[in-house]
């Protein structure tokens, strides 16, 4: 039969190939770190695009449910806090003439008045003290007090000398805030495409990391938003750059750095193959000394 | 003030979900050892044999007294399979399948083996081994000479403690090494080797340079000096019979002449040429390719990023002056000799 | 006005987005691209003399692991000699050199400092005439070469063009704070991928004044070592450069050294850093940029670029600011501004090997657990960002004065405590 004698032989080629690179308890002897790459295939190249273009579409599609589904939340959340904030839509329109709605509001911004002022001087000079207080070991956490108290310092200090000229209402942050976060929803399939998807982490994987970042950030941003909102109708406007700045932004990009740490920690399609215990070959096995 | 701080904590909550896994990593480490630093050298090419040896020596002085001497066949102490042979291959026995053994060999007595023979585990030659035609092997450690026949395969390592020879059309994988030299036969393809004396063929010892009348050679105007060696732009070609008594760098290619004579070392950045009888007291450094031709003499190491080639009677090194051959592809003619070691990491072929 | 704090905000961005891009290209490229290690196989030669200088000041808990570490190695005893530059040390570290010469006179031949300018520079300045040996190669005490580095260190300088050679550090008190982990994170993003692509590519790897050296002839080209820099590694590095000269990182030349494991002595040493990069910066960018003839237009880009990592912190401090004003006065910044600015602070700043880079070095090393502190990133390098933006400011205000204060790191292990034992 043609093939017959080929089999043996081609079975005999691959075990004695195997030897070649297992050790004696069948686990893969691998180049030292220093050498080693990636092996690029056209598959993973095929599926880098496939799931940046298609997450990006997937948003893009999803717009109009997206928008509706923070409406609701924000309805929901805002009936729930109490907060007598009249909430309306707005449409927006991308292009493809794609159309979606986002929640606006409409209330009266609350600038700091003396009282707002002097409270948020005394928070600022309370957490800048604490930043001393705390032990060496915690020094991330000192400077980051003091960032927070600088920057709101610089509130406090604008608001004291121009209160009428500050050029953002409660619904201008809201409205930047949620349109930013879509903007960064929609850079997450793209830079994942450049810098995940190249490792060999399979298809699946992939796939459903970027689908839980995204899911992730349809509910965290208008949480985020809303908390702001509340604080900002309690505490005043004085509140809304740090807020702004330190709690905006910088919070979704750590959620997909985060995300990112961790499926970067996951064990990749070349590892796994060859980590599993070769069937076929039949080694005998050397005992450990006792 | 509740519906806030249920809300916060929600917020809080859901924004800390991705970072549980770094939180985890933090106070519950997974990977916090240091990097494993392997404190060997990379180029010390017998280490694998080494450890073999020392690790069978601990295990044969742990057998008791009768499974010391003559044929035997059993296990050492850490439950490893092994058959001693004394007088012929005709006592290896046991196979698994016709042809394959799959204990570890031991061959007390100076033996040919059998052609076509595959051995799964280490082979270890007390006396002279000769190796049959067609025989693969893991590994290989002899403590004298070593023959290894025709169309031999060797997938790990082999050692010989005194000169090995490799038949033609044999493939060596991993490393290859002996106390004293590896002769190597014709189309015979391999990784790494390292010994006092490598040769494809008959040995040659370092030609003799002093028929020729070397001329001083003028480097071109636009060389420049940089401390102990000399750079040149472009492309620079030695002609025959000159010498050079400084080191070269050369942004081009270089070609040195048939008997000219570079007292130093040389560096291209795309390829160097020796012509016929061409000499390099020191080492040569190509970004691309060296090629080498008949006769030409090389007294330090060699290195390419892409190919070198050893002509015919070529020698690189000496018997006090030991030196290192690599790049990923090497191809060596007959009566190439290196003193030293030859590495190929995508193969090196004799023809 | 507006446009006037928009341009610079806008240059800042831009200049991150460089960094960012560069970082990538190396990312991709030592994953996917040729590697570059043709020295490491050289293991049988003519080994040339070697002299290995340790800089010591006050060293007595880690100097006498560091020498027998040395006096193990493989390297041939008649060939090498080590030098421990005894600067003046009040601790024990006098008595512990003079009975390391007494067991081994010849191997072992102490430089005693009592006087001069403080530092490691003016001290390997100083000792440089204590040996003509081929090779000078340097280490700091704390670290602790494997057997076989020294021969994998010296291979390159078979190659005539090779000045210097870099090996990696390998943190060794990984284990022991937040910190360590995470300044393990950015040696691994810096050695495993910004270096070796560099090396790769055939553009700048720098030297880094340790697990190195420096060929004698080469120094003496150069006229020695330099006692007016913080940095001797980065001034070398340039100076070779720029004569001619060839800078070799080697991935395989692994050794151990020990990270800061508190935050005073990781900012006192990141502060030391910036202000020697930047007088290195001062002095080369021009040179550089003039483009020797030997130098390719990509190797002087990358050169600018390196020689600029330790400014791109202040900018990008400057940057936040800028972006602050902006906010206040009502200028809508885009998205994009928002996001680089953000991303940056998920860098390390000792390379400004962004996040992805070092997630990409520990993948290659296996280390995928660590992979998961990568949030924490932001940690270290707002105090990183803040420490060298303050030595900058202070730098610039204080830039006529010539003298140089050293800041010695830290050393934390405890004499005689076990190291790693090595496999393979």
């Amino acid at each position: 039969m043609p093939g017959k004698r080929a089999r043996p032989e081609l079975e005999r080629t691959r075990k004695l190939e195997a030897m070649r690179v297992r050790g004696v308890r069948g686990g893969v002897i691998t180049p030292h770190r220093s050498m080693v790459g990636l092996p690029w295939t056209a598959f993973r190249l095929l599926t880098t695009l496939l799931l940046s273009l298609g997450g990006l579409l997937l948003l893009y599609v999803s717009l109009p449910g997206l928008g509706r589904f923070w409406q609701e939340i924000f309805e929901r959340t805002i009936h729930f806090l109490g907060l007598p904030v009249p909430l309306g839509d707005q449409v927006w329109t991308v292009p493809g003439g794609l159309e979606f709605t986002l929640p606006v509001l409409a209330v009266v911004t609350p600038l700091p008045g003396t009282r707002e002022i002097w409270i948020a001087v005394l928070v600022s000079v309370l957490v800048f003290a604490l930043s001393f207080l705390l032990p060496v070991r915690f020094t991330p956490l000192r400077y980051f007090l003091r960032l927070l108290a600088i920057v709101e310092g610089s509130a406090i200090a604008f608001f004291a000398f121009s209160t009428e000229s500050f050029p953002y209402r409660l619904q201008d942050h809201v409205f930047i805030l949620l349109s930013a976060g879509l903007v960064v929803m929609a850079l997450v399939p793209l830079v994942l495409g450049l810098t995940l998807h190249v490792f060999d982490l399979a298809f699946w994987k992939k796939l459903l990391l970027t689908l839980a970042i995204l899911a992730h950030l349809a509910v965290f941003i208008p949480l985020q938003v809303l908390v702001h909102i509340w604080l900002v109708l309690h505490g005043s406007a004085v509140l809304m750059p740090v807020l702004f700045l330190v709690f905006g932004l910088l919070l979704d990009v750590l959620v997909f750095v985060a995300f990112y740490g961790w499926a970067l920690s996951w064990q990749g399609e070349l590892e796994r193959r060859d980590l599993s215990p070769p069937a076929h070959l039949a080694m005998p096995a050397r005992r450990q000394p006792a | 003030m509740l519906p806030f701080l249920a809300l916060l904590g929600l917020t809080l909550l859901w924004l800390l979900l991705p970072l549980l896994p770094a939180f985890r990593e933090l106070v519950r480490p997974t990977d916090v050892a240091p990097l494993k630093v392997v404190d060997r050298s990379s180029g010390y090419v017998a280490y694998f044999a080494r450890n073999f040896r020392q690790y069978l020596d601990r295990q044969m002085a742990a057998l008791p007294g009768e499974a010391q001497v003559g044929d035997y066949v059993g296990k050492l102490p850490d439950g490893t399979q092994f058959i001693r042979v004394r007088k012929s291959s005709q006592g290896l026995t046991h196979e698994v399948e016709p042809g394959t053994q799959n204990r570890l060999v031991v061959v007390d007595g100076a033996m040919t083996l059998q052609d076509g023979e595959t051995f799964l585990m280490e082979v270890y030659a007390r006396a002279p081994m000769i190796g049959g035609a067609g025989s693969v092997y893991r590994a290989i450690y002899a403590d004298r000479e070593l023959g290894l026949g025709e169309r031999s395969t060797v997938l790990r390592w082999a050692h010989a403690g005194g000169t090995m020879g490799v038949g033609s059309h044999s493939v060596l994988r991993g490393r290859i090494t002996s106390d004293q030299a590896v002769v190597l036969g014709a189309n015979v393809v391999f990784e790494r080797i390292g010994a006092p004396r490598i040769s494809v063929g008959t040995e040659h010892g370092i030609p003799p340079g002093d028929g020729f009348a070397a001329h001083p050679f003028a480097l071109p105007e636009h060389a420049h000096p940089i401390g102990d060696h000399y750079r040149v732009e472009g492309d620079l070609e030695i002609p025959a019979g000159a010498r050079v008594t400084s080191s070269l760098v050369v942004a081009g290619s270089l070609t040195i002449g048939p008997g000219a004579v570079v007292e130093g070392s040389v560096k291209a950045h795309r390829d160097v040429e020796l012509a016929d009888a061409a000499r390099v007291r020191g080492s040569v450094v190509a970004r691309r390719r060296v090629m080498v031709g008949d006769s030409a003499w090389i007294g330090g190491p060699v290195i390419a990023e892409e190919r070198i080639r050893l002509g015919q009677r070529s020698v690189v090194g000496g018997p006090e002056l030991p030196a290192t051959v690599s790049a990923p592809l090497i191809e060596l003619a007959a009566g190439a000799t290196v003193y030293g070691q030859i590495s190929a990491p995508l193969g090196a072929r004799t023809f | 006005m507006r446009l006037a704090l928009l341009i610079p905000l806008y240059a800042i961005v831009a200049v991150l987005i460089i960094y960012t891009v560069r970082h990538y290209l190396f990312t991709l490229n030592r994953l996917f691209g040729r590697h570059r290690q043709p020295y490491v196989d050289i293991g049988t030669a003519a080994w040339p003399r070697v002299a290995v200088f340790v800089p010591c000041h006050n060293e007595e808990r880690v100097i006498a692991q560091m020498l027998d570490a040395l006096l193990a190695c493989d390297y041939p005893e008649r060939q090498l000699v080590i030098i421990p530059i005894n600067d003046r040390s009040s601790d024990g570290t006098s008595r512990i050199l003079a009975d390391y010469a007494g067991r081994f006179p010849v191997r072992v031949a102490p430089f005693h400092r009592k006087g001069g300018k403080p530092g490691k520079a003016a001290a390997l300045k100083d000792a440089m005439e204590a040996s003509d040996a081929a090779i000078h190669l340097v280490f700091d005490a704390d670290y602790l070469p494997g057997r076989g580095l020294i021969k994998q260190l010296v291979g390159p300088f078979f190659d005539p063009e090779v000045g210097a050679v870099m090996g990696r550090v390998v943190p060794m008190n990984v284990n022991k704070t937040l910190l360590t982990r995470l300044l393990d994170l950015e040696r691994t993003g810096g050695y495993q991928v910004d270096q070796q692509a560099r090396m790769n590519l055939g553009l700048i790897p720098q030297y880094g004044g340790t697990v190195g050296g420096v060929r004698r002839t080469a120094l003496i080209h150069m006229g020695g070592w330099r006692d007016d820099t913080l940095a001797e590694d980065t001034d070398i590095t340039f100076r070779l450069i720029l004569a001619g000269w060839e800078v070799v990182y080697q991935n395989r030349s692994e050794c151990y050294e020990e990270v800061p494991e508190n935050w005073p002595s990781r900012i006192r040493q990141i502060k030391r850093w910036a202000r020697g990069h930047n007088q290195a910066l001062a002095r080369y960018w021009w040179p550089l940029l003039k483009r020797p003839a030997h130098l390719r237009r990509w190797a002087v880009v990358d050169g600018l670029l390196l020689l600029g990592v330790f400014a791109v912190g202040p900018l990008l401090l400057l940057g936040w600011v800028l972006a602050v004003a902006l906010y206040y006065m009502g200028v809508q910044l885009s998205v994009g501004v928002y996001v680089i600015l953000a991303v940056a602070m998920y860098s390390t700043l000792g390379n400004f090997a962004a996040f992805f880079e070092v997630a990409a070095g520990a993948r290659l090393d296996g280390s995928r657990g660590r992979i998961r502190l990568l949030p924490f990133l932001i940690v270290g390098f707002l105090v990183s960002l803040v420490s060298v933006s303050w030595a900058t400011l202070v730098q610039m205000a204080t830039f006529w004065r010539k003298d140089q204060l050293w800041d010695k790191t830290e050393r934390h292990r405890e004499a005689g405590a076990m190291i790693p034992k090595e496999t393979g």
